[in-house]
């Protein structure tokens, strides 16, 4: 099967051509520090060079797999949007990622890591100082099986407390875990080093995942955001 | 044929139109939601039309008969001004269904496709002329010689736009959001000369001011008290909605005399308000009022306005991004 | 600057709104607190000409925010917050592109301080007040 994924929950964008057979192609566009994410630019840009790398075309392709998130908000909906757009012309089906699931999966690459771990968090920088976190156990992960810890936005020093409590030894992997590395290292985590890739969105892990999850009709396809603006309502309403 | 999507704002559109100007659909979806808040929240509108534009998109091609492998020749999609993250919805996925076929894609701006309403089968209306696009987030005169996308900005607001001070008096008097159709509605019982609000008449130039008008329905209600506002209510929105009518009309007299320009197009959500097309009506000149759907924001002027920009070829617009404010068009003054 | 003042006309709120605009440097954020009608957009108006925008300062409702060019390296934002009702649940973005390093950003309907100060320094808070006729009482502190 030949699959275009990308996700665009993160600042980076990134992108993965996958054929039966052969090695996957990747590109992305990590901003430097202070930038503007490049979703808006990058995205398809980035898939027509692996596209031309592979030397085939859009209608080559049969499948399209996107990041659900969760994620900044306006990114995810650039990459659904795209996405979405790019299976309806095409006809053919997508496929949602959670963006936290293709972390984890990445990072059970840490198996060399020195010490054993029993679990692997997905940890994303949500800003406003908390992190969206899941949880797997690696023998879940590949089989795209269910996460024991379901996605949550949270403040890191509650899911260190979280980490206690559950008495995990887990490899925590993904920007968030980076930026408040002080805070989780409380617990017993392990976190790779900030230069890691491990701490980095990768399509080629959401490819790896499509195998396990159902394609179907775009417009099923939605964002993960995690935080809804309800809150409003009720502000809102209290305003004179 | 040209599929062109729109979502600066809070109205989710998709339209199909033929290259000579002939709309075969204009889908409209508005999202009604934000009544509650008293003004459009970007978040909101964004998640909003991220639901809504798959089935905007299809009914447009259903409507029109068409479908994009066969029968679109070119893909347009809104570039700004708008709200950057309601923008990014539209454009992304308009990109995106180009992209997949390898189209052409015509990125446009908002005010042009205003203006290029007036261009539209069965009665184009033929540059040059005088363009009054006044809407929620722009007022401004242009002097329109052909048919874009470059336009001469003569004018614009100088504090608030006018859907501005239709939605701003709204509130004074206690109505919902969107203020201009219920202040319309509420003016409809009440007396336009029971009470004098300003409309800048003495002032030179051309350039619109509403600021001063919404201080002085402040004013005015409070001095009333809140019974007495509340009886004259349908008095206070006729009189104010006739000073925000005289005052484009003003300025749009000046504009045509300064121009020597015989003919005024008009457009924008307060181009849908009955008591200025009448006022227009008034003048002497040629007058393109077209009908409300094509006034508020639309798709069909969006295909309109992108048969006259240079349209790219692929792959040369999949980097473009939108924009939020209006300087490209301004920088013209 | 701290202070409490009358103005009799906007052309006074301008000028109030320059004075205080003297003391401002790149990364500042002034908020500007005031009814419907109070005169916010006027004051800001007269900080933006001391700053050297020259371009129309018009009310930002519409898009959220504006960014003015000063004709310098600096820039000026000028953002209407009334409706982002919550900032907690917009977008950080939203904010992201107006409260910058190279910029003085003036945020009218003020509400979410904290995800304000997340972005910027809050170099101001000013409250407009009406006191009859084109009078205003002003707070700056």
């Amino acid at each position: 099967m030949t699959v275009l994924a990308f996700d665009t929950a993160t600042p980076a964008t990134a992108v993965a051509l996958c054929r039966s057979g052969e090695p996957p192609l990747e590109a992305r566009d990590d901003p430097a520090p202070g930038r503007r994410p490049g979703h808006a630019t990058r995205l398809l840009p980035l898939a027509v060079d692996l596209l031309r790398r592979a030397g085939i075309g859009w209608a080559d392709l049969e499948r399209i797999a996107v990041g659900t998130g969760p994620g900044t908000f306006t990114g995810l909906r650039v990459g659904i949007a795209t996405a979405r757009a790019l299976a309806r012309a095409r006809g053919i089906p997508l496929t949602g990622v959670s963006t936290l699931h293709s972390l984890a999966l990445g990072g059970l690459a840490a198996e060399a890591a020195s010490q054993p771990f029993d679990a692997i968090l997905a940890v994303l920088d949500a800003r406003r100082r908390e992190v969206f976190v899941a949880g797997w156990r690696p023998s879940a992960l590949e089989r795209g099986g269910e996460p024991f810890l379901s996605a949550r936005a949270l403040r890191p020093e509650a899911l260190a407390e979280q980490v206690v409590e559950l008495g995990l030894s887990p490899v925590l992997v993904g920007n968030g875990a980076v930026e408040f590395r002080s805070v989780l290292e409380r617990s017993e985590a392990l976190i790779p080093e900030g230069g890691s890739p491990l701490h980095q969105v990768s399509a080629i892990h959401h490819c790896r995942l499509v195998r396990a999850l159902p394609g179907g009709d775009p417009a099923d396809i939605h964002p993960e955001y995690l935080r809804l603006p309800d809150a409003e309502i009720a502000r809102r309403s209290a305003r004179p | 044929m040209i599929l062109a999507l729109e979502t600066s704002c809070d109205d989710t559109c998709a339209a199909v139109v033929s290259t000579d100007g002939e709309i075969r659909s204009n889908v409209i979806s508005s999202q009604g939601v934000h009544d509650r808040y008293g003004g459009v929240v970007p978040e909101i509108a964004s998640r909003h039309h991220l639901e809504l534009i798959g089935a905007v998109l299809d009914d447009a091609l259903a409507r029109a008969g068409a479908s994009l492998e066969q029968d679109i020749e070119l893909v347009a999609a809104t570039r700004g001004p708008g709200l950057v993250a309601a923008l990014l919805v539209g454009f992304a996925t308009a990109k995106g269904l180009a992209a997949a076929h390898e189209l052409p894609f015509a990125p446009v701006d908002h005010l042009h496709g205003h203006v290029a309403a007036s261009f539209l089968a069965p009665r184009p209306f033929e540059p040059p002329f005088l363009s009054l696009i006044a809407s929620g987030g722009h007022t401004l005169l242009a002097r329109v010689g052909d048919r874009g996308p470059d336009f001469d900005a003569i004018a614009q607001t100088l504090d608030d736009a006018a859907g501005e001070a239709f939605d701003k008096g709204a509130r004074l008097l206690g109505l919902g959001y969107p203020g201009g159709a219920a202040l319309e509605r509420l003016a409809r019982d009440g007396d336009p000369l029971a009470f004098e609000f300003p409309t800048g008449e003495r002032r030179a130039g051309l350039d619109f001011s509403f600021a001063g008008l919404k201080t002085a329905l402040l004013y005015r209600v409070r001095e009333l008290g809140e019974a007495e506002a509340e009886r004259r209510r349908a008095d206070l929105a006729a009189s104010y909605q006739r000073a925000i009518v005289e005052a484009l009309s003003i300025r749009v007299k000046r504009a045509l005399l300064e121009t020597g320009l015989g003919r005024l197009a008009i457009g924008g959500g307060v181009a849908a308000n009955g008591p200025l097309r009448e006022r227009l009506g008034t003048l002497e000149v040629e007058l393109d009022v077209p009908p409300r759907e094509l006034c508020t924001d639309n798709a069909a002027m969006i295909a309109s306005a992108a048969r006259y920009v240079d349209a790219l070829s692929y792959p040369d617009y999949l980097d473009l991004d939108v924009y939020a404010s209006g300087e490209q068009v301004l920088s013209a003054r | 600057m701290r202070c409490r003042q009358e103005t009799d006309d906007p052309r006074e709120t301008e000028a109030l709104g320059a004075r205080l605009a003297r003391a401002l440097a790149p990364g500042d954020v002034v908020l500007v607190a005031g009814e419907l009608g109070a005169g916010k957009t006027t004051f800001v108006r007269g900080a933006c000409r001391a700053l050297g925008v020259s371009v129309p300062v018009t009310s930002p409702t519409f898009t959220i925010g504006q960014r003015y060019p000063t004709g310098g390296p600096l820039a000026v934002s000028h953002l209407d917050l009334f409706r982002v009702a919550d900032l907690a649940a917009e977008e950080p973005d939203l904010l992201g592109d107006y409260l910058r390093a190279d910029t003085i950003a003036f945020v009218e309907w003020p509400d979410g301080e904290a995800e304000i100060a997340a972005f910027a320094r809050i170099a101001a808070r000013v409250r407009i007040e009406h006191a009859g006729g084109n009078r205003r009482i002003v707070e700056i502190e």
